[in-house]
């Protein structure tokens, strides 16, 4: 009763302010402004990222956190009020549940606004519409409900005008857009940002929409909310005591939660986590500082047969794999070196159910047992414990997992880095991980609803299988059907561009059939799977990472940057993926990994295949250009002149004969992709010379 | 009707005592008499538990004690000096708002606030903003909102201040119909309040009680110590620190003062409250 009619009576203060009312409709005909701004643009992300609103939204709510307060600490009210009991408890509580209230209504507006802007027929996708629902609470509602808590406190610790201008510096440092204050936008390599630390509002703020892993919703970002909310609400009852509106008894009995659920949720905040973060340059920084030199101790003495993996894709990715592994050298081996990628930190490994020693060092693994040496055909079983990944190309926790068969996020005999830093442009290069023989999986995963993987579905959480194309886990934003007997995994907001992807399916279609016939590469079909899937990022540099061509399955890569503005697949894209696909496939074939030798094959290639597909080349030839330009004698063959191979390949680009598909050439090359040997470059140099000089 | 008593109450702020050992009782319609500074407003914020002393005990009929801070605020009602509410409220709506954070049911609390404004002679403006009541007005809406719950003890601080003559008169004439049947104690600084309205008065000086006791008592200890003749402004200049009132009448003055030397009793006036709060201030000055 007391609560309803204090509730009521501020509803009428609020109300008759005027200034209020209009202040909150202005900010929501604003909204509907940009909503349909965005509408216009055909990009329902962006409106809520990059929305001015969340600006207006929290400095109103500060505001009327300071005014509501003021309007009762003035001493002739506050006197009036201080000696009813519990009055100041519940006219502050039904202040706080008023302005809650406005702003869940606000949050609702906003959100069916959205609804009734950006749903339609073709985009309707539940999960996503649930994500930004979330979005509009976590990022636009309850920074504005703490921005009203901070300005009611402060108004009650600073008395006069001073509180304003006290008020403007908090904002300032609040916003999302804080950076600008802190001067730290861009790229910053440090694990510790002050800007993102006292943000209320979204953190990745200068980042498009990852249309794999969603928003940033991550459990560690609701949980900054509780532990701003908690510390706010200790500071309020410390405060509320020393003004004697609280007893004793009722600071105990309030204080005690609520320092139980500050100290959880600061604990919660220290553990390990990953989310999404806008510093794209990680992964390429990285491999810049740790480069490696390629020798023969890459590969394993040892073949993995089996691998038994439990996964918890919570918080962060924690594996424990066991694997049944023999030794296929013909001697005794102390110690072997497996891969693992470095952002995965092993915290055990057991040799047949006994701990052993190992050294963790950027992309690999050695592990120790001098003491029971590995018999040659001996089997032993491996397990490994560990935990990771942070950065944004790989992702395993509740929000999205993308462990793609190419990158070793399962120990795996070959110990090469996981990334190339190639060419003077210094590409991020992805090195295949992929096994070069059939393995038997059995998997779990706990934390993960809705997984697509290459292995056979076996009970909830449980999958098995045998494969040769190792194992893929995707999980996030994505949608799939099933179109004339192709499985198509995409973005749900992707939705739009695969109603009827049967040019997809035709175009790998005639991709397939043509390099089959020309290049004798008997494995090529068209997937009975497509994932297409926003693996790369800005720092990649050239687009032929992401795209990965296996037995069974295609992972279909395109960047995070690119967004279905257009109908997508058109001619003009689908000619400049010809060479990403071929290179996807070199990939898969080649017995060597060598950048610069299979990505010009791709690209030669690629030209005339779109020739002979009547796809236009005006993009190849320019990544051809800029290849040309990219090549520095580092990323040739020592014993070939880079000038002459350079004019070689420029003279056979003007033939008429480079854009048949079927030229011996592009045979000849290919043979030399699958089987490379030492005098590759010079073998290619001469059969250009000789078909040049025709 | 109740009896509040006070015994050895100390009140300090910054090492500076305010309120020394007070020991006296509030009862009636007591009025708080006292200069600026002499701490009545600690003490009616002791009074309203709005603070707490120091040390010392307070008591409601030797039963209640102050300690007992929550069951002490439902037996006030309180008008603080510079009484205000929401400006664009309605007087019937801050009632209703206060007399339901009160406990008193809504149905029950929109009869007693038409009584109260009867009371108060507002019913006319009750649906005016408080924003556009005058200064009466609005002490009268304090009143109103004081006496919501039917307060034992009604606590009044500096009822008159800033009020027009007519205003004062018929807040006065209020404040003397509410203390028939309750405790009300008035703290003022304006003699004449206390005149009007108390039968039992307190005088406060550098936070110690110098007196206690009825209208009549007071008055008694000035009883032929009072004169009043015209004289030269000369002539009341030399009596300067005696002088307590004084009017120009053509080329001279009609001076009231206090008679130290016996001999010149014979012509003494009637004492009034103002005469024996002066004698009693100023005394030891």
């Amino acid at each position: 009763m007391k609560f309803i009619n204090c509730y009521n009576f501020y509803l009428k203060i609020l109300i008759r302010t005027w200034i209020i009312p209009i202040l909150l409709l202005g900010i929501f005909v604003f909204g509907l402004y940009t909503f349909l701004l965005g509408k216009d643009l055909n990009d329902p992300t962006l409106v809520l990222i990059a929305n001015p609103i969340i600006l207006a939204l929290m400095v109103c709510y500060l505001f009327i956190g300071i005014y509501v307060t003021k309007i009762d600490e003035k001493d002739e009210i506050h006197e009036t009020f201080s000696i009813i009991k519990n009055a100041v408890l519940y006219k502050t509580l039904a202040k706080w549940l008023l302005i809650f209230s406005s702003i869940v209504l606000l949050t609702v507006l906003f959100y069916v606004l959205y609804l009734y802007i950006f749903l339609t027929n073709d985009f309707n996708n539940k999960t996503y519409f649930l994500s930004v629902f979330k979005y509009i609470c976590l990022y636009w509602g309850l920074p504005s409900f703490v921005m009203f808590l901070l300005g009611n406190l402060l108004s009650l610790w600073v008395r006069g005008k001073l509180v304003y201008l006290i008020a403007l510096v908090i904002y300032s440092i609040t916003i999302p857009m804080n950076y600008v204050v802190f001067r730290t936008e861009g790229n910053i390599p440090s694990t510790f940002r002050i800007d993102k630390f006292l943000s209320l509002g979204e953190p990745n703020v200068t980042r498009i929409y990852n249309s794999l892993y969603g928003f940033s919703l991550d459990l560690i970002h609701w949980d900054k909310i509780v532990l701003v909310v908690a510390l706010l609400t200790i500071l309020f009852l410390l405060t509320w005591k020393k003004k004697h509106v609280i007893s004793q008894a009722q600071l105990k009995v309030s204080l005690i939660p609520m320092v139980v659920i500050f100290i959880g949720s600061v604990i919660y905040a220290i553990q390990p986590f990953q989310s999404l973060t806008d510093d794209d340059g990680e992964t390429i920084r990285y491999y810049r500082q740790h480069k490696i030199k390629e020798d023969n101790s890459f590969e394993s003495p040892v073949s993995f047969k089996k691998y038994d993996i439990e996964l918890s894709t919570k918080s962060n990715l924690n594996a424990l794999v066991k694997i049944q592994a023999v030794n296929t050298a013909d001697k005794k081996i102390k110690q072997v070196r497996v891969g693992l990628y470095h952002e995965l930190h092993v915290d055990q490994i057991k040799m047949d159910n006994k701990e052993i020693k190992f050294k963790q060092k950027n992309d690999s693994l050695t592990l120790y047992f001098e003491e029971n040496s590995w018999k040659p055909n001996d089997k032993r079983l491996l397990e490994f414990k560990y935990e990771g990944l942070r950065s944004n190309l790989y992702f395993g926790n509740t929000q999205a997992v993308y462990l793609p068969n190419y990158m070793p996020w399962l120990p795996s005999e070959n110990s090469r880095p996981a990334f190339e830093i190639v060419t003077n442009y210094h590409y991020l290069h992805r090195v295949p991980h992929q096994p070069s023989e059939k393995k038997t999986y059995h998997l779990k995963v706990d934390g993960t609803n809705k997984l697509f993987t290459n292995l056979s579905k076996n009970g909830d959480g449980n999958w098995e299988g045998v494969s040769s194309d190792g194992v893929s886990l995707l999980s996030g934003q994505l949608s799939s059907k099933v179109d004339d007997g192709v499985r198509y995994v995409y973005p749900n907001t992707w939705e739009s561009q695969f109603k009827q992807p049967n040019n997809i399916k035709k175009y790998l279609s005639d991709v397939a059939q043509a390099m089959k016939t020309t290049l004798k590469d008997d494995n090529l079909k068209v997937p009975h799977t497509i994932y297409f899937v926003p693996n790369q990022n800005i720092a990649d540099g050239v687009p032929y990472g992401g795209t990965w061509w296996n037995n069974d399955y295609l992972i279909w890569g395109f960047n995070q940057r690119d967004y279905p503005t257009h109908p997508f697949f058109r001619t003009g894209y689908l000619g400049d993926f010809t060479p990403q696909l071929i290179f996807a496939r070199t990939e898969h074939v080649s017995k060597q990994d060598d950048f610069t030798f299979n990505i010009l094959f791709s690209n030669f290639y690629g030209r005339a295949l779109n020739n002979t597909l009547n796809l236009p080349n005006d993009g190849v030839e320019m990544a051809i250009d800029t290849l040309f330009e990219s090549l520095g004698d580092s990323s040739l063959d020592d014993n070939i002149d880079a000038l002459e191979i350079k004019q070689q390949l420029n003279t056979w680009l003007r033939s008429k004969e480079s854009l048949n598909q079927k030229s011996p050439v592009y045979k000849k090359w290919n043979s030399l992709i699958q089987h490379p040997t030492s005098q590759k470059w010079n073998t290619l140099n001469d059969l250009l010379k000789e078909e040049n000089s025709k | 009707m109740e009896r509040i008593s006070l015994k050895e109450v100390n009140k300090s702020y910054q090492n500076k005592q305010i309120l020394k050992k007070l020991t006296f009782d509030i009862q009636g319609s007591f009025g708080l008499l006292g200069p600026n500074g002499a701490g009545k407003t600690t003490l009616m914020r002791i009074l309203t538990t709005l603070v707490p002393a120091d040390s010392g005990e307070i008591t409601m009929n030797d039963e209640l004690s102050w300690n007992n801070q929550h069951v002490v605020r439902s037996y006030i009602g309180y008008l603080p000096q510079h009484f205000s509410l929401y400006k664009n409220v309605t007087v019937v709506e801050c009632l209703l708002h206060l007399a339901v954070l009160k406990g008193i049911k809504k149905s029950k609390a929109k009869e007693e606030i038409d009584s109260l404004l009867q009371e108060v002679n507002l019913q006319e403006h009750k649906k005016k903003k408080i924003k556009q009541l005058s200064g009466g007005m609005l002490r009268r809406v304090g009143i109103a909102q004081a006496l919501l719950g039917n307060p034992r003890l009604l606590i009044v601080d500096e009822p008159t201040v800033g009020l027009d003559i007519e205003e004062r008169v018929r807040f006065r004439n209020l404040l003397r119909k509410l203390g028939v049947n309750r405790t009300i104690l008035i703290s003022t600084h304006i003699v004449e309040d206390i005149e009007m309205t108390c039968d039992y008065i307190g005088i406060l000086k550098q936070g110690e009680i110098i007196f206690t006791g009825k209208k009549e008592e007071l008055k008694a200890l000035v009883a032929g110590k009072i004169k009043e003749e015209l004289l030269t402004m000369d002539e009341a200049d030399a009596i300067q620190d005696q002088v307590i009132s004084l009017k120009q009448q053509e080329d001279k003055c009609l001076v009231r003062y206090f008679v130290e030397n016996q001999e010149k009793q014979q012509a003494t006036v009637s004492p009034t409250i103002e005469d024996a709060y002066l004698y009693l201030t100023r005394k030891g000055e």
